[in-house]
Formats: structure tokens, sequence, C-alpha cells
């Protein structure tokens, strides 16, 4: 078994700095122009050491929904709820709205590793309720597991803490989504063993590729 | 209260009886609520004048589980019949008078600090005992962009579980004891939370949360022990047991064990700080409050140990309500004056505590 990975806030601020750069220099890495387009690193507005990456990127809801609706179902106090909708659905006007998100990769202190942050508003500035985020282009079709949803997050159903819920933004301490990290040192250790040893573990550049690779089998990071 | 415990006596605060008193008080704290509905979101033919409810709030406890009391009362008192049908609680949301905003998912307990802490020096001194926290409630349209969405006691539940989680991997670098618990167990861990009920919290908090080691040197006392770093560093090696039944079990949960305290400092204004807290230095001394609020905030904490009265008192510490000593020691705190959520919360404020 491979040890858990970790990469501390100063490396995760010179893995992402050097990323933005090399991306700029280097157009040869497909995955990784497609995965660093228009992030731009951002510091909070007067206390040090809380930068963090952010861009804003357009949706679309997404046609092929992924789930039929039997799937997608709301558990609210215990009761389920089928979802309710609008008699015509092919006219109904969420389908061809634009959707704005703002995409954010920080560092959690707590699991040492950068977490991806996100929100999601339609054209008249909403928020996406969670069962809606989930019908967008963020997230990849059939890449999710069976889960639980409720309105705070969704966990997969064999566990009883979630993979995707709300939670305040480190560093802006405004609402967002995130998608939580407990499970990134174990998944990024492993793959990290695995690649040629002249990468080594201890790159953060490397590391952060790796990280935006995981990530990107289930978000869409096209910009 | 610069007197307790001698150097080389056992702290009182190191006694498994004074733990579980300090645990106690920090669970029975409350903290007064004066909530009023905003006058100009009342349904018609609501009873003007009475749509202000004090409440004496668990500082352990959260705004969604007091909704349904002060919903009671609305209805009972303030709402009538076609008002009590109108309002819808997923709507509900708070807001402090003086504009302040008020996190759903934060302990009350830390919604009251970082109140006080906000108040300027003369606000919070001119005042003799606790003041209640003037409340808004609005009874529609809460503000997306600054609180999480639909708030409510399950969503409260999962915010709780995941710092309580988050507590537990910053402990022990993993979160085995967190996601070991039967399921029974995190919600009776809940449950706790919403009864108030120290005992059923505690019977299954204990599984993860650290126990101050009886047998270190140095004291986990908070005041100002005349500790000469030579033998504060003897904290790290732990002396023979002289207590029957301190088995290596004990030290293994022994708060001086942890890998981390998971400790969180608030700033009037500011943003939240985290960082990765040791309980011992590299010179094996026990990482102090004092310290830990130095590194992060060396302009409003410029002496790491302050000893004279002298010394510059340019800010303050404040933690489950109190004006905690700078030489407290963070696996103490974290053991001892952490909240049900497992979290340290430091509310740091300007000038000196309000009296």
């Amino acid at each position: 078994m491979s040890p858990p990975a970790s990469l501390s806030r100063s490396q995760f601020e010179i893995a992402c700095k050097a990323s933005l750069l090399e991306h700029v220099r280097n157009d040869r890495d497909e995955l990784a122009q497609r995965h660093l387009q228009g992030w731009t690193w951002v510091e909070h507005a007067f206390a040090s050491g809380l930068g963090y990456l952010s861009r804003t990127v357009q949706l679309s809801h997404r046609q092929d929904t992924g789930c039929d609706d039997s799937g997608c179902v709301d558990e609210f106090d215990g009761q389920i709820v089928l979802e309710e909708y609008d008699d015509a659905v092919l006219s109904d006007p969420r389908a061809s709205d634009t959707l704005i998100a703002r995409q954010y990769v920080v560092h959690s202190a707590t699991y040492q590793v950068p977490v991806f942050y996100f929100t999601i508003h339609n054209s008249k500035g909403a928020p996406l309720c969670l069962n809606d985020i989930l019908r967008t282009s963020l997230f990849r079709p059939h890449t999710l597991p069976p889960s639980k949803i409720t309105p705070f997050a969704l966990s997969p159903e064999y566990s009883s803490f979630p993979l995707l819920s709300q939670g305040d933004h480190p560093t802006l301490g405004t609402p967002s989504w995130y998608i939580h990290p407990c499970e990134t040192p174990k998944v990024i250790g492993e793959i990290l063993t695995e690649l040629p040893q002249r990468t080594g573990t201890e790159d953060p550049i490397q590391w952060m590729r790796v990280w935006f690779a995981v990530l990107g089998g289930v978000v869409d990071l096209r910009a | 209260m610069s007197t307790y415990g001698a150097r080389h006596a056992p702290s009182a605060f190191s006694t498994p009886a004074s733990i579980a008193l300090f645990r106690r008080l920090t669970w029975e704290g409350t903290v007064p609520l004066e909530i009023r509905v905003d006058a100009k979101e009342l349904p018609a033919n609501s009873n003007r004048g009475l749509e202000c409810y004090f409440i004496q709030a668990p500082r352990v406890s959260y705004l969604p589980l007091v909704v349904p009391e002060v919903r009671a009362f609305l209805m009972d008192v303030v709402f009538d019949e076609n008002g009590g049908r109108v309002v819808k609680e997923e709507e509900w949301w708070f807001e402090r008078d003086d504009g302040g905003l008020v996190k759903w998912h934060w302990p009350i307990g830390l919604i009251y600090d970082t109140y006080t802490t906000s108040l300027s020096p003369s606000a919070a001194t001119s005042s003799s005992g606790p003041t209640p926290l003037k409340l808004v409630l609005h009874l529609a349209s809460p503000p997306t962009d600054k609180l999480l969405l639909a708030p409510s006691a399950e969503a409260c539940k999962q915010a709780f579980m995941g710092q309580l989680k988050e507590a537990d991997f910053i402990r022990w670098g993993n979160t085995k004891r967190m996601t070991g618990l039967r399921k029974q167990e995190q919600d009776g861990i809940w449950e706790g939370i919403r009864e108030h009920d120290f005992d059923t919290y505690w019977r299954i908090a204990s599984k993860i949360t650290p126990t101050p080691s009886p047998n270190a040197q140095g004291g986990r006392s908070p005041s100002p022990a005349p500790v000469p770093p030579s033998s504060a560093s003897m904290v790290h090696t732990r002396p023979p047991s002289a207590e029957p039944g301190a088995s290596t079990d004990a030290n293994r949960d022994a708060a001086t064990a942890v890998r981390s305290v998971p400790a969180r400092i608030y700033l009037p204004d500011g943003p939240v700080l985290q960082d990765l807290v040791p309980p011992a230095l590299a010179d094996g001394a026990p990482h102090t409050l004092g310290r830990f609020l130095h590194t992060h905030l060396p302009l409003l904490f410029p002496i790491a140990n302050p000893r004279h009265s002298s010394d510059p008192d340019l800010a303050y510490a404040l933690i489950q309500g109190v004006p905690c000593p700078l030489d407290a020691e963070m696996a103490w705190l974290g053991a001892c004056m952490a909240g049900a959520d497992g979290w340290v919360s430091v509310c740091v404020g300007i000038g000196r505590p309000g009296a």
C-alpha cells in the first residue's frame, strides 16, 4: 500500500504559480492545457498565505442527464420525494439558460491537499440546488457512484460521509460546493508511487498535474 | 488567577475529575439571544409588539435547532392562522441587528463570541455581564451569496459531522475513529447536541477525543506556571506511570499524543485562519496559545510568552466566551475547551476583553 500524499500550503502555492507559467510557455501537453486554461492566482485582500486559483466558466444543462428520473430523488427529512417537473419539459426554459460557474482550487489546511470548490448560478444570479448542479455539464455522466442526495450534500450509498457538500470557501468565507478531499491523499499517493522515479513524489508541480488529472475524471475541466 | 499549581505538584487541571469538570463547563455554557422578527416581514394581522423572543441557548447548539421553539412561540402569540400558513420555515434566516452575518452552520457559542470580538473595545468593556446578542429573524429571501442554502436540522447535522471528521483527521492523520463509529453512534452524538445531553454526547465523543495525560509534567495548567524551558521540555518524555490503570491505551489517547490540535482563529471582519498546531514545539516545549497567536498574528501578539504587566495588551483571545491566558497549552485546550464539533475556536478581539 502506498503512503498517503500531501501537499503543504507553500508547495501548493509554488505549484499553482509554476503550473500557470508552464502552461503559458508549453503548449504541447494537451491535457494540462485543457485543465489549466483561464485560471488565475488570487490572494486574500489583506491576509497573506491564503491564495487560491480562480476562474469563471460557462456551463450548460446536460442534454443527456445521465440518470433517469427514478434515480434522482430528494431525500428530505427522511422522506423520499420524487422530483416535480414542469409539465412541458421540452419548453423548460432552464435547458437553454446559460450557467455561470465560478471554480476555485484552494488548499485544505486540514487535509493538506488541493480542493476543488465551485458555485453555479443561472443567468438571473440564483444559485442552483444540488439536483440541478448534477444535471449540468460540470459533472461527467455516470462518474458519480449511486448516492443519497439531500439539499446539503451528496453521499455515496455505502458511506455516511459526503462526496460533495456545501461549505464556506476557506479564503472568501462565501457559500460554495466542494468535492470532499478526505480520499485525495490516498488516491494521489497511489498514483505518485507508480510514476517513473525521476518525477519523484516531492515534486509539487507533478503533484498538481496528477491532482488535476484525477479531478478531470469526474469534473469536465475544459474551460 | 496566576497562582494555580506549583511547579512539580500534579496540576489540578490534569486529574480526570478536572477534565470532566472543564468538559462539563464547556458543555453547559449558554448565551442569551434576543430574536426579533423583522417588523417589515410580519404577515398581515400579526400581533405586533410581541415579535421578540428571548432564549438562553447552549453554546454547542445551532440556530436551526432553536427555530422550532421560536416558531412555536410565533405561532402561539404573534401570527394569526393565515400568517402561520404563509410563513415557510425553510426560508428563515438570521442577521445581527448591526447587519453582521450569522452563519447557521456555526455553533451558537461561536456566533456569540465573534459578535463580542466585533464590538469596539469601549463597547465591549462598557457592559456589565453578558448582554443578549440581538438577532433579526427574516422570514423570506435568504441572501444566497452569503449563507449556505437550505438550513435545516438535517443539514446542520451533516455540517456538524463534517467538522467532527475534519477534527479527527487533524488529530490522528486519518478519520478511522470517526468512520469507525456505527450509524447509531453517529446519530447518538448528534442526538446529544440536539437534546443538549452531556452524557449522551460524551458516551460516544470520548471514543474520538483525546484526554490530557494525567502524568505529563509541567501540568496542563493554563496558568502562568513558572516552568523554565529545560523543565518544560520534560513534557515530551513521559515519566513512568505512578497510577495503576494508566495503560498504553490511555497514553495513545493522550492530548499530547495527537499529531495536531484542531484550532481556528476568527478575526473581526477577517478570514478564518487555520494551520497545523502540533501539541509540542520542536524543542519539546508545549505549544501555547501565545505562541500560536504570535506565529499567525505577530502584530497583534508581538510577544509569544508575555510575563509582565508592562507587556503590550493589543489584543485578546476568547475561547468558549472565556478570555484565555496566553500560556494555556494548545493540547489542553484541544482536550478540554474544544467545541462539541471538536474544534478550538479562538476568537481574537482588539484591546482588552470586556469586564
